[in-house]
């Protein structure tokens, strides 16, 4: 009989300090990472301090470690944010869906990310690293507030290296340093000025709302890409992760369980609840 | 199985619960506490108030306790030691009898059986739910607030219930309608007595004021219609509607104790909270009263209805009669059935 709220122990194998206030962690079970595929989420928590959930930041194609990002604001991330390589946090998960791996295949890609929004996103860009073979175009387009809010500033350089790949990352306007030398702009405004084109093309697209609600409406108008094809992530306070605690849910639909991972066709038929 | 009727005798009935009670079950029934009625733990059979309509509080904390231990903790270094919750809930469970209750409670078991299995199995209800039998009594009268007919349910419907009794004059009619009921009766046998489905008096006409498949039509279309947010307006946000209802199960997860100790627990909590939806980022997805009170009756009547083919509601009426507020959701329901 199987006590389906019990967590596993993961140890912690690396802690990249991200910006001020966001960190990534890295974690193993049993040595190495867990089967899970990108998009999909966890329950995280130093055990004491509460259960948060995250989405998966790593490829689930890097079989040393998995990992998830987070910002220091409540009492159980001020608990994580405590943690040292070699401490211990219980993991529950994975839950939820996933993108369409198979279905983007071929495909051209654009990931749009903003601010700490661009975690689901890193797991889904590096496993298309990870099979780059596999597709077609990729276009990243990422943005955070200013220079230091931005994460993931370790890896961009090895995202360039992929072949037919085109990095782009912005801050908002005054949030750029002297010697920044990426753009300066909104990401949808940002998202305008890159050539792209909704034919056999897909996009991912996650952030706060105010930016996926323009993001969208560009993408659809500007660039002629289809509803099916523009994919985001939504999230919502969570318990269980499982589809009993009954608090997640936009009009009919769990996040937990329906989603976190949804098509802008499957939004637009979703009531005003998030 | 194919369902047993039987005749028992009032006095008899009696000596059947006591019989049970000094057999080692753990019967609950229907008991007087503090000027109130709650179900509880009886030693005999006299302690059990069978007259009163309903009680304060269903019995759903025999099935999703008020708290419970998921796992226990204690912490060494980078050592961590869990000691899992299910075992407690296991060894706990000596047979539980719940007896004397309504009906509706009765409904409410496999209507919350459905959420703690659809996907993932939650052995913790499973556990619980399998150890109880439930004997339910008919009701005769039932109040204003009541609606369970309009529910697909009835004062003398068996659905949920291991056996239903129906009083009249001095003995009691008992249709045994699983078989964790005829095992629980096998061995007082000699108390009842075998009878024909013909010689148990049939079930009252009892008429529904509204029809609840109505509420569909509305409830799809209208998720931004004033009426959720005038007519609840005056609701607290209490929270006592989800307390006392026998289906809501929405459960929070904490950890109690400290970094070296403690346990992990699930504890009820309401849709009717600010908290509940509340982000970390501060946004609120239901921010208004109404939105949450909307969340409760969509719940309910349509996002319940939709996965599971029945409601999330069995028609007690227990939110109105403690609402604080008067808030009457059989006026409510009848207003979305009736497209207000």
């Amino acid at each position: 009989m199987e006590n389906i709220y019990l967590p596993k122990l993961a140890e912690i194998k690396e802690i990249i300090q991200e910006t001020n206030d966001t960190k990534t962690i890295r974690l193993a079970i049993n040595g190495g990472s867990i089967d899970f595929l990108p998009g999909q989420f966890g329950e995280f928590s130093v055990i004491g301090e509460g259960e948060s959930t995250f989405g998966f930041s790593s490829s689930p194609l890097r079989k040393e470690f998995f990992e998830f990002s987070f910002r220091t604001s409540g009492r159980a991330t001020t608990g994580i944010n405590g943690l040292n390589p070699g401490d211990k946090l219980s993991f529950r998960g994975p839950y939820g869906n996933y993108f369409d791996t198979v279905g983007m295949k071929g495909k051209n890609l654009v990931f749009v990310g903003g601010g700490i929004g661009m975690a689901p996103v890193k797991s889904i860009l590096e496993y298309c690293f990870d099979e780059r073979d596999d597709y077609g175009k990729i276009t990243v387009l990422y943005g955070a507030r200013t220079v230091n809010d931005l994460l993931y500033r370790n890896v961009f350089d090895d995202w360039k290296k992929y072949k037919n790949t085109e990095v782009v990352i912005t801050v908002d306007p005054g949030g750029e340093t002297p010697d920044w030398t990426g753009k300066v702009g909104f990401v949808p405004t940002i998202l305008e000025q890159l050539p792209l084109k909704g034919e056999n093309s897909i996009a991912v697209v996650c952030g706060p709302p105010i930016m996926i609600k323009f993001a969208l409406k560009s993408l659809e108008e500007k660039m002629g890409f289809d509803k099916e094809n523009i994919i985001t992530t939504l999230e919502n306070r969570m318990k269980c992760g499982l589809g009993k605690c009954g608090r997640c849910n936009v009009g009919s639909v769990y996040v937990c369980k329906d989603g976190p991972v949804f098509t802008a066709r499957e939004l637009e038929s979703l009531p005003n609840d998030f | 199985m194919e369902e047993k009727y039987f005749e028992i005798l009032a006095e008899d009935l009696k000596k059947f619960v006591n019989s049970l009670i000094s057999d080692n079950f753990n019967v609950i029934a229907p008991k007087d506490k503090d000027g109130d009625t709650f179900y509880g733990k009886i030693d005999k059979f006299d302690e059990a108030n069978l007259d009163i309509l309903l009680p304060k509080m269903s019995y759903k904390e025999y099935l999703l306790p008020k708290t419970e231990t998921l796992f226990e903790y204690s912490v060494s270094g980078v050592d961590v030691d869990i000691k899992d919750g299910l075992g407690a809930v296991t060894g706990e469970n000596k047979k539980r009898v719940i007896f004397g209750g309504r009906p509706c409670d009765a409904a409410a078991g496999p209507i919350m059986d459905k959420v703690f299995n659809w996907d993932y199995k939650d052995e913790f209800f499973n556990e619980r739910f399998k150890n109880l039998t439930i004997i339910s009594i008919a009701c005769k009268k039932p109040d204003n607030y009541c609606f369970c007919t309009e529910m697909q349910l009835s004062p003398e419907s068996s659905y949920g219930s291991d056996i239903l009794l129906k009083k009249e004059d001095n003995k009691y009619f008992a249709a045994v309608v699983s078989e964790k009921g005829l095992e629980l009766i096998t061995p007082y046998l000699s108390l009842f007595k075998e009878i024909t489905k013909a010689q148990i008096p049939a079930d009252k006409d009892w008429k529904k004021v509204f029809e609840i498949e109505k509420t569909k039509g509305f409830l799809d279309k209208n998720f931004e219609h004033n009426y959720f947010q005038d007519r609840f307006l005056s609701c607290i946000g209490c929270g006592i509607c989800t307390y006392t209802c026998p289906t809501c199960h929405c459960f929070d997860i904490q950890d109690e104790g400290n970094l070296k100790e403690g346990r992990r627990i699930r504890n009820w909590d309401s849709c009717q909270f600010a908290i509940f939806t509340l982000h970390t980022s501060g946004h609120n997805p239901r921010v208004t009263q109404g939105d949450r009170y909307r969340q409760r009756l969509m719940h309910k009547f349509k996002i319940y209805s939709e996965k599971f083919n029945k409601y999330l509601c069995v028609g007690c009426g227990r939110c109105s009669r403690n609402c604080p507020e008067d808030i009457d959701i059989k006026e409510v329901v009848k207003d979305l059935a009736g497209l207000i």
